[in-house]
């Protein structure tokens, strides 16, 4: 083991140093940063020249001042890492490392959300193969998989920023568009549950009649300027989630399961008022965890009292709806806050921004808000989020539904079925492990990709991440900057192989890492 | 069946819940805020608050640091360079062949930012960044072999050759006098800025800046005259390091050294996300610059907003993240995209930037001699240039590539005015350009072709006797728009050209021959490309004309121009004699056929029409060279 690692990270120096004299070269040779002075009529621009030629060491040929970064880079060996300045000024690691938590704010949560929702949809569309929820997801994923970014992104800002802020000055739904809501609503929820024709078409109706009609009371209650959801909202929502999590993880006939997770989601509803009191206005990140703490807490007290055995799974059940139940409260926190966020100067009702990192005009008290500057951050981070995982979910949707397909029409299934287990513990316990197996070599290169940031997303949203600092590398002629951001990518490219390859044999018992 | 009762029992408490926040939840709408912040549109980055630094010398870093200083003199929307006197007045103290002082007064009860007095002290750094000599003799290095202590870009210009020892201050510390060792022309353009001294002491001195007063300022300003004058090597090198580096902040806030925020202009710096924006607010002492409009909706905050992407930033106005959208390359469909927006003004102007297109008479600098059909001063060449002039299809790079986004615009006939002025008009028609405008292409075409067919009896649209070899910057959409509408216009005169578009066009990459195009390869006999402009000097385009002129690339020469060049460009001129000088050179280049300006290239500025008084300026800092008139 210990051999292998060593002549594989062996390896990886090696393609590291050819790599980056081969991109080094090519981009120095690639433009002429003298050019911008072609079309200047400054009277000192014999002096500009010859300072641009000194600062930039012009006069070293590329492939000899490539030794003379590498000096400062190999000394990172011994801890003296120094990969220059750019040419605004900055040393290259500063640069670098304000970058990588922008671009990990920026990124993380869409891969997260891509990843389960893909996985979640490709998995449904295989257990429901051939269906119509299969060929209009099928479709929507090709459909997204193939539309340019910058492309969803001036779509997503001309209807959710723009239009939707539009809306919010007058914010009420005329009855078609409910209508209309509610039918893809009730397409997309029947679809999901299956069943038969006739039951097919009930849920279809109940569900567009549940949506259409939520947007109706939306309108008359005047939600969208005031929105909350209430103890009722989080009651409905806590219970539903309840639901789910026990068919998921026991199937709703096991009642002690069913009572342990409806506990506590009664146990959250009940928590709302008294969270209320914790996530106060002066409240931080420690409330959130405080309440977090409580209903796990209450979770696993209420687990270990339904049924004196297997305790296990019931506690298990009861912490994730206790989890998953208290996000809505915070979703509610932070929907408190809306009114105050609408009719502040820096927002001034423009509540959906098309681009930025946050609004650059918060006063302090504003900013030392946790709800408030929280709010900020999440409405800039909807549409980029949205944008990324519109189109990186397409992947995984085609990748997990293909895997689980494959898992199915395995002996070992035929098998489970066989010895009478019924569909559920098929599909989750045997089915699902087996089909994530080969989504794990992706999973870990995708994370390694997130660092290099989003370089059209990046620049379209007008985030500061590694993306936009790679794109201003290329723009202005900066090759530390650009070496700086290619020798990270690829020490991490090269390494989320290492890690891939050796993960693979620690999940998958059938493969070993020969000595 | 416990479950199921539970389960019952919510539903209906759920239900009656439901309905009772339907009816309590009934507001009225939240009231819309009133603006008191405007936000502008950067397209790139700001890095520092210091924009003479080499490394932060972006025309970005500029604009958004001019509300914080002002000066002598400032540039409208008409290219006027208009005085400040509410900062200070200058005025020529002595004008002889060998001494040319002038003097530069201070306005008294002025203040920077944090309260210190300002005075004639604050205006010495701009000798500092400015005189080589100075950089060498007080031991910060010269700046023409080695990087300087004050790594400025203002090194090597004309203050720096001629000024004459130290500048000389008075007794009360409010005037200063510069001497040159001749008369200087532009010299209101030499004017010194003011920078807070004071703050380059007391930082060199690692003050935090949250606890002086203004007796320590008053002390720091005193420390800097006198290192300033004794040329105190080490603690100029303490602050050559301070304004080289520090000025470039990532982030500004609350923790940042206020004494890097000074500012005599009508707002300051409070916070700045890096990559993303500044926001500026009033400065409560300001008196340095005009006066704020009295108005009862002012503009408390300016925020600088970067935004790289054209399409982002038009959906960002369009969403009212930003008030103030500019474009200097515009194409129509923004043009298009923009008009369409409601509540948004457009408007086009001019640019500060326009194009010319030279034809290759003689040898460049490194002697390389052309021989194309342009080369030297016989009859014949000079026909053909002639010919290749009145093919030019002008009006149709300005109906095409212009005219889309500024309906008013027209071809440029001289680059000695600017279109629209008396001068201009004067210039046009007195040097003979306006014959390129008179009648219809296809009429200027027929003349050509008739002018080529003395040579070359066959040559018609369909066999082409003259090749010549073009050069353009082929990297760009719009030069290759025009590049193709070149050869097809001058076919019909008779001509073929061989048409290269070179991205490194402008630099002399392989030392002379072959290799990578450009300019500076004797086998181009037409070029054309862009000219930006940043200041208004006496001497412009001169360089252009002028035989070993640092803009002349087609080699063309003659000892006229060379005199009346050196004459706009160093000795001080009435208007009369400026005018006459500028035409006479325009006038040898028509005479001469070298070449001809194309166009000046538009500018686009949209905005919300909720504010009031924005108007682009095309040379300097744009749109926010008015913000004390700005209102909502």
């Amino acid at each position: 083991m210990f051999a292998y690692i060593t002549r594989r990270i062996g390896m990886m120096l090696l393609i590291i140093g050819g790599s980056s004299f081969l991109s080094y070269n090519l981009m120095a040779y690639s433009s002429n940063p003298l050019s911008v002075f072609g079309e200047s009529t400054q009277k000192n621009k014999a002096f500009l020249i010859k300072q641009m030629i000194r600062e930039l060491q012009l006069d070293v040929p590329p492939p000899v001042r490539f030794f003379l970064w590498l000096r400062g880079a190999v000394a990172g060996l011994w801890g003296h890492l120094d990969l220059g300045k750019t040419r605004l000024g900055f040393p290259v690691l500063e640069v670098i490392g304000r970058a990588i938590p922008i671009t990990f704010r920026l990124v993380i949560g869409s891969t997260i959300l891509a990843i389960v929702i893909g996985i979640t949809i490709g998995m449904i569309t295989a257990i429901r193969q051939y269906t119509r929820f299969d060929y209009s997801m099928t479709f929507i994923s090709f459909l997204l998989f193939s539309i340019p970014i910058f492309w969803v992104a001036v779509l997503l800002k001309l209807y959710l920023a723009i239009s939707f802020n539009d809306f919010l000055l007058n914010p009420t739904i005329p009855p078609q568009v409910s209508i209309g809501f509610g039918l893809v609503a009730g397409f997309i929820i029947s679809g999901i549950i299956g069943g038969s024709r006739k039951m097919y078409f009930a849920i279809f109706a109940g569900a567009s009649v549940v949506v259409a009609g939520l947007l109706e009371i939306a309108n008359v209650t005047n939600w969208f300027l005031q929105p909350g959801l209430g103890i009722v909202g989080i009651g409905v929502l806590a219970f539903g989630i309840a639901v789910v999590i026990v068919q998921l993880s026991t199937g709703l006939a096991n009642k002690r399961s069913l009572t342990a997770g409806l506990a506590t989601a009664g146990f959250v509803t009940l928590a709302y008022y008294p969270f209320q009191l914790i996530l106060g206005k002066n409240a931080g990140i420690l409330a959130v965890f405080l309440i977090f703490s409580i209903s796990i807490f209450a979770a696993c007290v209420i687990g270990n009292f339904v049924e004196k055995i297997d305790k296990k799974v019931n506690i298990r059940t009861a912490v994730l709806t206790a989890f998953l139940a208290t996000l809505p409260i915070l979703l509610d926190r932070f929907m408190q806050v809306f009114p105050e966020y609408y009719n502040s100067d820096g927002v001034h009702g423009r509540v959906v921004p098309t681009l930025g990192q946050a609004t650059d005009i918060l006063t302090d008290a504003q900013r030392n808000n946790f709800w408030f500057s929280g709010l900020d951050l999440l409405m800039h981070l909807i549409l980029p989020t949205l944008a990324l995982t519109l189109i990186s979910f397409a992947g995984y949707v085609r990748y997990s539904r293909a895997s689980l397909l494959e898992v199915l029409n395995m002996d070992y299934i035929r098998t489970a079925r066989a010895k009478g287990l019924n569909e559920r513990t098929v599909i989750m316990r045997h089915a699902l492990r087996n089909a994530m197996l080969p989504l794990t070599t992706i999973l870990v290169n995708d994370f390694a990709g997130v660092i290099g940031g989003a370089i059209i997303t990046e620049k379209v949203f007008g985030w500061k991440g590694m993306g936009s600092v790679f794109n201003q590398a290329l723009g202005n002629y900066d090759l530390n900057l650009f070496m700086g951001v290619f020798i990270l990518g690829s020490v991490l490219t090269v390494l989320a192989n290492l890690v891939a390859d050796l993960l693979f044999g620690v999940v998958d018992p059938r493969i070993r890492i020969r000595k | 069946m416990k479950s199921r009762s539970l389960l019952r029992a919510f539903s209906v408490a759920a239900t009656a819940a439901l309905a009772a926040t339907a009816f309590a939840a009934v507001g009225a709408a939240p009231a819309s805020a009133t603006q008191s912040t405007l936000t502008i549109l950067s397209t790139g980055d700001i890095t520092s608050l210091n924009s003479g630094t080499s490394a932060g010398n972006t025309a970005y870093n500029a604009r958004a640091v001019y509300p914080t200083g002002m000066g002598y003199t400032y540039y409208d929307d008409q290219t006027n360079l208009v005085m400040n006197t509410k900062f200070g007045k200058m005025s020529i103290a002595k004008n002889t062949p060998t001494l040319f002082s002038i003097k530069y007064t201070v306005v008294k009860n002025q203040k920077w930012s944090d309260g210190t007095p300002i005075d004639a002290v604050d205006l010495l750094l701009s000798h500092v960044i400015a005189s080589d000599a100075y950089s060498k003799s007080a031991g910060l290095g010269d700046p023409s072999s080695e990087t300087p202590a004050f790594d400025s870009v203002g090194y090597g210009g004309a203050y720096g050759s001629h000024v004459i020892g130290l500048p000389v201050l008075s007794a009360d510390h409010y005037t200063l006098t510069v001497n040159y060792d001749q008369p200087m022309v532009d010299w209101q353009l030499l004017a010194p800025g003011p920078s807070p001294v004071h703050a380059l002491e007391l930082l060199a001195a690692k003050n935090n800046g949250k606890s002086y007063t203004v007796d320590d300022a008053l002390a720091a300003k005193a420390a800097f005259l006198n290192d300033f004058t004794s040329k105190n090597t080490a603690q100029l090198q303490k602050m050559g390091d301070v304004w080289t580096n520090d000025y470039n902040l990532a982030n500004i806030n609350s923790n940042t050294n206020p004494l890097y925020l000074i500012s005599n202009g009508g707002y300051k710096v409070v916070s700045k996300v890096d990559g993303d924006s500044m926001t500026l607010v009033k400065n409560s002492l300001y008196k340095s610059g005009p006066t704020f409009v009295v108005t009862k909706a002012p503009v408390s905050t300016i925020v600088f907003k970067v935004i790289q992407d054209n399409t982002a930033a038009v959906q960002a106005l369009q969403n009212h993240n930003i008030d103030i959208y500019t474009n200097t390359l515009p194409k129509a469909a923004d043009k298009i995209t923009l008009s369409g927006l409601s509540g948004v003004t457009v408007q086009t102007s001019v640019g500060g930037s326009y194009s010319i297109l030279g034809l290759r008479t003689g040898a460049l600098s490194d002697g390389d001699v052309p021989t194309g059909p342009f080369a030297g001063n016989s009859k014949k060449a000079k026909d053909l240039r002639h010919a290749f002039l009145l093919a030019l299809p002008r009006a149709q790079f300005v109906a095409n590539l212009v005219a889309p986004v500024d309906p008013s615009a027209s071809t440029l006939d001289t680059d000695f005015a600017f279109r629209g002025t008396t001068n201009y008009n004067s210039i046009t028609s007195a040097s003979g350009t306006a014959e390129y405008s008179v009648g219809s292409q296809a009429d200027r075409t027929a003349r050509a072709l008739a002018l080529v067919q003395k040579y070359y009896p066959t040559a018609d649209a369909d066999t082409s006797k003259v090749t010549v070899h073009m050069l353009h910057a082929g990297t760009s959409s719009l030069r290759n728009s025009m590049a193709a509408l070149i050869v097809a216009e001058e076919k019909k005169a008779g001509f073929n050209i061989v048409n290269y578009g070179s991205a490194d066009m402008f630099s002399d990459s392989d030392g002379g021959n072959d290799g990578v195009p450009d300019f500076y390869d004797p086998q181009y006999d037409v070029s054309f490309h862009g000219f930006s402009i940043t200041a208004v000097t006496q001497g412009t385009a001169t360089a252009e004309y002028q035989s070993d002129g640092g803009n002349n690339e087609w080699g063309w020469a003659n000892s006229k121009v060379d005199v009346y060049s050196d004459k706009l460009q160093s000795d001080v001129l009435t208007d009369a004699q400026i005018l006459t000088y500028r035409t006479a050179i325009a006038k040898i280049a028509h005479d001469n056929y070298w070449g001809l300006p194309l166009y000046q290239n538009p500018t686009l500025t949209a905005y919300n029409s909720a504010v009031a008084n924005v108007k682009p300026e095309p040379i300097g800092y744009d749109v926010v060279w008015n913000f004390w008139q700005w209102h909502f």
